[in-house]
């Protein structure tokens, strides 16, 4: 069940699905503690199906997404699990009247971006990708530099990400979970992910 | 990806490479090089997981100077001169849960708006362009060659 889409709204009630570490590093402490955000949102479940998940913060843990009806109106979910469960999260979240927040990358392919935009149009929805080094402060100043013309008009750059591996997970040991076709990541998007350690680590599919 | 897009825009051409260079036991490819065409720029990315220590390196090359971004600290190079900044604060994990909270203050700005359908229309938009140079960068890895990426994809 999802509350009715109103701008009168004054505070929004999401839940967090997938209780890794960039759930409890990154996500939840934003949601919980920012001053903009505590008087309008509230997080009402996680939700793990992980056998081993330890309790975060207080908040209500679920074993199963359909156990978020359970708990009343809930206006978004925030999908922190790994890639390969974004489309299929997005979509379920979207067809219950979910507005969804996603860990990127949100869709690998443009035919998974038009069914998620399909999707979000007939639900009037918004579908939001985790872009947050819009909000890094470095980045934001190399932005400006830019803009501003501090070196010229560019005509050449230079980007590279270096790790000694994969993101371990919260299950350490054996192949890392990026490391594998199961996490449905592979080096083009992840270690960019890697950069802003906006990992889902070792959360299990709900 | 789209933070190269924010400042270059979807480019007109990929060429990439992907491998294992280390870790045999993946079942994906642990590096990544690729190079993106724009007319009159070129952006080389390069991501890997086979590497001795943990680095990040982003380099502009203008008419006028240099902004190189290398582990904390950010350099601005312009008409002859170096200006440093300490940036190590402002990168340490302990801050990014501050980068989250203005992507979260974002999105209830989006739903204050009242109309989800005109709020979504932007990040469905940024989703989009992600996934097409991301599904073009792999074809050009498969290939083995440069894939152009046409206008309006």
């Amino acid at each position: 069940m999802s509350t009715p889409a109103s701008p009168d709204a004054r505070r929004y009630r999401g839940a967090v699905i997938g209780a890794g570490g960039t759930a409890r590093q990154s996500h939840i402490p934003a949601l919980l503690t920012a001053a903009g955000l505590r008087e309008r949102v509230e997080i009402v479940a996680v939700v793990d199906s992980a056998a081993d998940v330890p309790p975060v913060d207080g908040i209500p843990l679920l074993s199963g997404r359909e156990q978020l009806a359970a708990l009343g109106p809930v206006d978004f979910i925030d999908i922190c699990t790994p890639t390969v469960s974004h489309l299929d999260l997005i979509l379920w979240g979207l067809e219950r009247g979910y507005h969804v927040v996603c860990e990127k990358p949100v869709a690998l392919t443009r035919a998974e971006a038009d069914r998620i935009a399909a999707a979000a149009r007939v639900r009037d929805r918004i579908v939001m990708p985790c872009h947050q080094y819009r909000f890094n402060p470095v980045w934001l100043r190399v932005k400006d530099w830019l803009r501003e013309g501090a070196i010229g008009r560019w005509h050449l750059a230079e980007l590279g990400v270096y790790r000694l591996t994969a993101d371990p997970g919260r299950d350490a040991g054996g192949t890392p979970w990026r490391g594998t076709s199961a996490a449905g990541y592979c080096s083009i998007t992840g270690p960019i992910s890697c950069t802003s350690c906006s990992t889902s680590r070792g959360s299990r599919l709900p | 990806m789209y933070q190269l897009l924010d400042v270059a825009g979807i480019p007109a051409a990929v060429t990439a490479w992907t491998g294992r260079l280390r870790h045999r036991t993946y079942e994906v490819e642990d590096t990544a090089s690729l190079q993106f065409e724009y007319p009159e720029r070129l952006v080389t990315m390069f991501f890997t997981w086979a590497a001795r220590r943990r680095e990040n390196r982003i380099r502009f090359v203008g008419e006028r100077g240099a902004i190189e971004w290398v582990g904390g600290e950010l350099r601005l190079e312009r008409d002859g001169t170096l200006e440093r900044y300490d940036c190590s604060a402002e990168l340490d994990k302990t801050a990014y849960h501050r980068w989250f909270a203005g992507l979260f203050e974002s999105f209830v700005a989006s739903l204050d708006q009242g109309d989800p359908t005109r709020a979504a229309v932007p990040y469905l938009d940024d989703i989009r362009r992600v996934a097409t140079v991301v599904e073009h960068a792999y074809q050009a890895a498969q290939r083995g060659c440069r894939v152009a990426i046409p206008d309006g994809v």
